[in-house]
């Protein structure tokens, strides 16, 4: 365990995996490494009790989607044993897995585009697409980061905590100097209310999932409100492919696909209309 | 000569030896009385803010700063156990077994569950403690006195025997 902790340390480390009775593995940007070590129950509830402070009715709503955020953007996704009302999924319990994701600042991985996005003070909103663990967020981030600095009143939706890292409401990554950050809010419940309030020209919002939520990014553009977002799919055609996202590829004017080999944030294509 | 001082350091040592029963008794109707106040905040602060645990133990560590509270000398103990993953057992000397058991309960179960059952948990949790507390109160009024007053009577007449 000492050296993976070193290993995180020296920011190698994308993801662990910790399986009760199963050896732990790590992924860095290079390749997977089976651990010498197996992962105790014991070692799962710690790490959950850590990244919910013991607390679980302090992160029950994030629990129940599947996940837990920890301090500087580090995400764990979690299964377990899940207890409803007979309806609704309540809690979750006798959590079995995690998978911890560690974030990682990559500055100037969108210098060598970000000219095509922002130009004479023009924003073009733009969609990063690529399957998970490819580099959405990252990318993401590093635009917000060159926007925001660029002088543009940035406004990033943190539903998950992995875009700005958010502690107590304040972003731990380096989003830059012009960014708002609200965090821990469905996306669907935040964009209406600061759009009004905070009165931004540039939103940011990671993993677009559902319907609901590809209308918000279609709201937000209508709104005259610039839009950075991310969605999984292999590229766009399989967009292209769903009738509930195939309206993203006509709003957004520009759309950055990436790809995970040789390793994530590699850009595999940028369409720019 | 001689004999009336004996007879007074007696009469002094057998009043000292009932000042300790009866504070030995008021402790523990403190004790129970600080588990019920933490409970009552603890409960407020989950229901409305979902305040987590170790920061509503520091908050309430920090208002008892300078006062001597055993349940905040347990609460310290709690927290250096759960950041450094070792299991947590109260330091319950002066509680009865049931009160102990009760406390190890509500020290297992905090923290485990979603806001509508910990609050249900903790309603239970404060009820109990403030019954102790309302109990012990009474047993440090009437047996905490008696013993005071018969530690005192025994000094007396070991001060009237030895003089």
């Amino acid at each position: 365990m000492g050296k993976i902790s070193r290993a995180v340390e020296l920011g190698a480390v994308c993801e662990v995996r910790l399986r009760a009775g199963k050896p732990v593995t790590v992924m860095t940007a290079e390749k997977r490494h089976v651990v010498d070590y197996h992962a105790q129950k014991d070692d799962i509830d710690f790490a959950v009790g850590v990244a919910s402070g013991f607390s679980i009715y302090a992160v029950n709503d994030t629990l129940i989607k599947g996940f837990l955020h920890f301090s500087g953007g580090i995400r764990l996704g979690i299964t377990g044993e899940g207890v409803t009302d007979g309806e609704t999924l309540t809690t979750v319990k006798h959590i079995s897995s995690l998978v911890l994701r560690i974030p990682h600042e990559i500055k100037g991985s969108a210098d060598a585009f970000f000219h095509k996005i922002l130009s004479g003070g023009q924003i073009k909103s733009t969609l990063v697409v690529s399957p998970p663990g490819a580099g959405k967020t990252t990318l993401l981030r590093e635009m917000a980061r060159k926007a925001s600095d660029a002088g543009i009143d940035t406004l990033i939706l943190d539903e998950r905590f992995e875009l700005s890292g958010a502690v107590e409401g304040v972003p731990t990554m380096d989003v830059g100097a012009n960014t708002d950050v609200v965090s821990g809010v469905p996306k669907i419940i935040a964009y209406e209310n600061t759009i009004r309030s905070m009165n931004p020209r540039l939103i940011i919002t990671d993993e677009l999932f559902s319907a609901r939520e590809v209308t918000m990014a279609l709201d937000t553009m209508r709104a005259g409100v610039a839009c950075f977002a991310s969605v999984h799919a292999e590229g766009t055609a399989a967009l292209s492919e769903s009738e509930v996202f195939r309206p993203l590829l006509k709003a957004f004017t520009c759309i950055i696909t990436l790809t995970g080999r040789p390793k994530p944030g590699t850009v595999k294509e940028i369409k720019v209309c | 000569m001689l004999r009336v001082l004996a007879g007074g350091l007696l009469c002094v040592g057998a009043a000292a030896g009932g000042v300790l029963i009866r504070r030995h008794y008021n402790d523990k109707a403190a004790l129970a009385g600080e588990i019920a106040a933490f409970i009552s905040a603890l409960k407020n602060k989950i229901k409305f803010l979902k305040t987590p645990l170790l920061d509503a133990t520091s908050e309430f560590i920090a208002q008892n700063e300078g006062k001597k509270s055993r349940f905040c000398d347990i609460l310290k103990s709690f927290k250096e156990a759960k950041a450094s993953g070792k299991p947590f057992q109260p330091d319950t000397g002066l509680l009865s077994a049931e009160d102990k058991t009760e406390l190890e309960n509500f020290f297992a179960s905090i923290g485990k569950s979603n806001v509508e059952i910990t609050v249900e948990n903790l309603k239970y949790f404060e009820s109990y403690f403030l019954n102790s507390f309302e109990k012990r109160k009474e047993e440090a009024k009437r047996l905490g006195g008696m013993y005071f007053k018969l530690m005192t009577l025994l000094g007396i007449a070991l001060m009237i025997i030895v003089a």
